[in-house]
């Protein structure tokens, strides 16, 4: 590779050092270290008259006495100051040159010139500064002597340009140049640049106020920046946005808030804000170092704080807070105590809050409405409470009977993690697992059976005494839930009125014929749904649907005689893919394949990259040319 | 065909022993273990042991299984959860990718979990090299000094050998259960003794995440959960390479270097033998004939 720069500057443009520097400065390019020797040349010559023609760079070889390395002193062989004036001809370069020689060039801090006008160290007025070599207070002649070093700008100052030493033999620049030693010891060869366009800073620009903020943008990065902002409120909520509120007894806006567990502890962040349209629910948990107290006193527990404001139809309802028109009032669905203590039972405290809000658009909200789960905490040391905080939002006027039918488990394939509908009747509902409480007794609560999700969970059942078939009865409502579920919809939209979208649910109870034992009572304790499920449609985009699915119910005899008080109780839910998925396409090896069907891989590497790196596909094609050329050979031979 | 003197003989035996010693340099001429990557069939075999430790004032422990024998076992410290279990094949390729797990244990309010113990059972199988098909296990234990709300894991089940697979056929060493669940003694149920017998084996999988997460502050009717999350990455697998493989490998260091040597040795001897370096006596080979008759006489 050649350095085309190096030949192309003209002979008669060399005097600025402007454009001495840049010879200079190519030359750091790792690309021309072979052309160093020209360079060597090039300023050899120079001096003696002999111009090189740009088109004739070889002419010039050296003879070897005429490469010498630079001199160890670093010093050199430097140079006519070069004034402003382009350097005319080789021979009145030496007419009038103002020769300088530095003498002390290895630490290279040489005190040319003693006295500065502007004396950047001088501190202290009247007083010598140590270390400042330009303080006129200290009388010194020659500062050195007695300082041990000079502090930065107590010297004159001058901005070198330097480059590796070891890539310079010999300069003839008319500038002052010098070798030092830099900190990692290695020596640079220095030019002074004399030039005001590199030496100053740039001309400082005017700043006013039109283009302040320009400025500001144009140079400026991530600052710190101050939390508060005053913006005008929206003229209306837009999806996710905060809800605004208003407490007319205090005249003060606040947010809808839905208190959301929090952390580690999952403690109840009071202000998290509920975001407009976003249908959500929370549950975090409280604690109470001293109820009796917190009973009573604690907002948190008492339902009247849920609903003692009003909300904003629009955000821009907070320009005109006295106008009612642009506020709603939450209104109550059922009443709501407040708490009460008596005795050792704190009373009506609010365990579940539920807000229902309409809205109409770029409208607003129209309508919000609130309804209370409330329940009894015993008085102890360290009493805790879970909240559940549930906000859905609907179109306003939405008919009721269409929001009734719920949300769909997917359209039209079941979506992972939705609930698995069942059909009783013509009620749809989620299909149900057993839950313990606490202590392990069969909880009233149920877990709702979540599509491609298979589970297991069990309680146990404390057994009332009655005879065999209410017993049997009991169980089984247990265990499928108060109505046996009669089917499954095939797909997440299934319509309750639509019987095809349904399928029946194969049910086995079990055995009783094969126990022989007349005294004896067989009861149900485990129950297994089992779904067959599969992917249907285009691969793309794959569409869950049920299969089939089937209730398995496993059974066992107790005596009657037997006083047996608790039965364990078990219900799994199993989901099986039964997809079939199609034949990989021709070419696609299979997953059970031994084979080296890596063959071709570098090949199929330089292909697949495509156009980013046209250089090294075509480098891999000349290679395999060559090879087939060689092998071609090798035959004709 | 002259004569090998001793000297040429000597030279030939360095050279021989100069070829081996390039040949055999580091790693040696024949490639004795191998690496290949695959990403594993992994299958949760949805068995499940758990034993909660609870805080001291309560008392001892909660544990449950999938095993009836062992549910049967801890009488009183039998608390059922609700497991649900998820596996998910990400890219669709047929192998699953991760596990969702979570395990809700209902707990009463004077009830704290201090530690977990979890055992979870996989199927493990190679395909690539050989058929290498076992049951292993994920172990999880951790404990807080604050009773916990939840614990959240999220991990690679990684594979750990302490010898390489052979190069092909079946393995099915280890294609015993991790958990004997259908033995009646409580032994078999015992996790020193569970984890004694796993560790026993050449290959085994970890469940690798070294900091599970405890979330504390638990509401008095909320239950204890676990959610853990467990990946199925793909593992490099190291093999004994087979006899093919060796022989694919060796064959041309050895041909390259040969090919070097003999042109050096045939240098060598030309030299020798056309600046007559050491004494030679041409000698003209006899035709088989003529021997053979000489030594019929």
């Amino acid at each position: 590779m050649r350095c085309d720069s190096f030949h192309h500057p003209p002979p008669t443009r060399l005097g600025t050092a402007e454009t001495h520097f840049k010879l200079v400065g190519v030359l750091t390019a790792p690309m021309c270290i072979s052309q160093l020797m020209l360079l060597q040349v090039f300023f050899l010559m120079v001096p003696e008259g002999v111009w090189l023609q740009p088109s004739s760079p070889s002419g010039a070889a050296p003879t070897p006495s005429d490469v010498g390395p630079a001199s160890p002193g670093g010093t050199l062989q430097s140079s006519s100051e070069g004034s402003e004036t382009p350097w005319p001809v080789p021979g009145i370069s030496t007419a009038g040159p103002t020769v300088v020689t530095p003498s002390a060039p290895e630490n290279g801090t040489v005190d040319l010139f003693p006295a500065l006008p502007v004396c950047v160290c001088d501190l202290t007025p009247g007083t010598c500064d140590i270390n400042c070599c330009c303080d006129r207070d200290c009388y010194l002649l020659h500062p050195r002597t007695v300082f041990s070093f000079c502090l930065p700008g107590s010297v004159r100052s001058s901005s070198w340009m330097c480059v590796d030493n070891s890539l310079i033999f010999r300069s003839n620049s008319p500038f002052p140049s010098r070798v030092f030693m830099d900190s990692g010891g290695v020596r640079q060869f220095c030019v002074l640049v004399n030039n005001s366009r590199l030496n100053y800073f740039q001309k400082l620009q005017k700043v006013n106020a039109t283009n302040f903020q320009a400025l500001a943008t144009e140079f400026g990065g991530e600052s710190f920046t101050s939390t508060f902002q005053t913006q005008s409120p929206p003229p209306f909520y837009r999806a996710g946005d905060p809800i605004l509120t208003y407490f007319p007894k205090w005249s003060v806006i606040s947010l809808l808030r839905q208190p959301a567990g929090v952390g580690a502890g999952g403690l109840c962040a009071e202000s998290n804000p509920a975001g407009f349209l976003e249908s959500k629910s929370t549950t975090c948990a409280r604690f109470f170092k001293n109820l009796t107290n917190s009973c009573t006193l604690d907002p948190a527990l008492n339902a009247a704080s849920y609903y003692n404001f009003t909300v904003l139809k629009v955000p821009r309802g907070m320009t005109d807070l006295q106008n009612t028109k642009f506020q709603v009032p939450v209104t109550l669905v059922s009443q709501a105590g407040s708490p009460l203590l008596s005795g050792n039972i704190c009373q009506n405290v609010v365990s579940q809050v539920i807000y229902e809000i309409e809205t109409n658009g770029t409208f607003g909200i129209q309508k919000v409405s609130v309804s209370f789960g409330q329940t009894n905490l015993t008085v102890e040391p360290d009493t805790s409470l879970q909240q559940h905080f549930l906000i859905r939002f609907r179109a306003f006027q939405q008919s009721t009977v269409a929001s009734l039918t719920g949300p769909r488990s997917g359209n039209p394939g079941y979506i992972v993690g939705k609930p698995l509908l069942a059909l009783t009747g013509d009620k749809s509902h989620s299909m149900t697992l057993l839950q313990s409480q606490g202590d392990g007794i069969c909880s009233v609560k149920k877990h709702e059976v979540q599509f491609g999700v298979n589970a297991i969970s069990g309680c146990k059942l404390r057994l009332k005494k009655v005879d065999c078939s209410h017993l049997q009865q009991e169980i089984y409502q247990t265990l499928h839930g108060k109505t046996s579920p009669e089917h499954v919809a095939i797909f997440g939209n299934a319509d309750p009125a639509q019987k095809r979208e349904w399928t029946r649910i194969l049910s086995r109870n079990c055995n009783v014929s094969a126990m022989h034992c007349t005294s004896c009572c067989v009861i149900p304790v485990s129950l297994e749904i089992q779904v067959l499920w599969a992917y249907t449609g285009l691969q793309s985009n794959p569409q869950a649907h049920v299969s089939g699915a089937r209730f398995l119910y496993q059974c066992q005899s107790i005596k009657d005689s037997q006083q047996v008080t608790e039965v364990a109780l078990t219900t799994v839910v199993t989901f099986v893919d039964i997809t079939q998925k199609p034949e990989p396409p021709r070419g696609q090896p299979r997953i059970d394949w031994k084979l080296p069907f890596d063959f071709f891989f570098p090949l199929k590497i330089a292909f697949s990259r495509g156009v980013d790196s046209q250089k090294g596909s075509a480098s891999l094609i000349l290679i395999l040319c060559l090879l087939v050329l060689g092998v071609l050979k090798l035959e004709t031979k | 065909m002259p004569s090998l003197t001793n000297l040429q003989f000597q030279v030939c035996n360095i050279v021989i022993q100069q070829f081996y010693t390039l040949l055999s340099a580091h790693e040696g001429l024949w490639l004795k273990r191998s690496s290949y990557e695959e990403q594993p069939t992994v299958r949760f075999q949805h068995q499940v042991l758990l034993v909660a430790l609870l805080g001291p004032d309560h008392g001892g422990f909660l544990a449950w299984s999938t095993f009836p024998a062992f549910n049967r076992l801890q009488g009183d410290h039998l608390r059922v959860p609700l497991v649900s279990t998820r596996e998910e094949d990400k890219n669709q390729d047929g192998k699953m990718d991760m596990l969702h797990f979570k395990l809700e244990l209902p707990l009463q309010s004077t009830e704290h979990v201090l530690g977990v113990q979890l055992i979870l059972t996989f199927s493990y199988r190679l395909h690539r090299m050989s058929t290498f098909v076992m049951q292993s296990m994920a172990f999880l234990q951790s404990s807080f000094a604050v009773p916990g709300s939840q614990l959240y894991v999220n991990g690679d089940l990684r594979l750990q050998q302490k010898h390489p697979l052979s190069c092909g056929g079946l393995d099915v060493r280890y294609n015993v259960s991790v958990i004997n669940g259908t033995s009646p003694f409580a032994r078999d149920y015992d996790l020193t003794h569970i984890v004694a017998a796993y560790r026993d084996r050449n290959v085994t999988t970890v469940l690798m995440d070294s900091n599970p997460i405890w979330l504390v502050g638990r509401a008095a009717e909320a239950p204890f959960v676990i959610n853990a999350i467990i990946r199925y990455p793909v593992e490099v697998i190291s093999y004994l390479p087979g006899f093919w493989e060796m022989i694919k490998f060796a064959w041309i260091q050895y041909v390259s270097i040969l090919l070097i040597f003999l042109w050096v040795f045939e240098r060598i001897k030309r030299f020798v033998f056309q600046n007559q370096v050491v004494t030679t006596i041409p000698v003209t080979i006899m035709p088989q004939g003529e021997l053979y008759k000489e030594h019929l006489s």
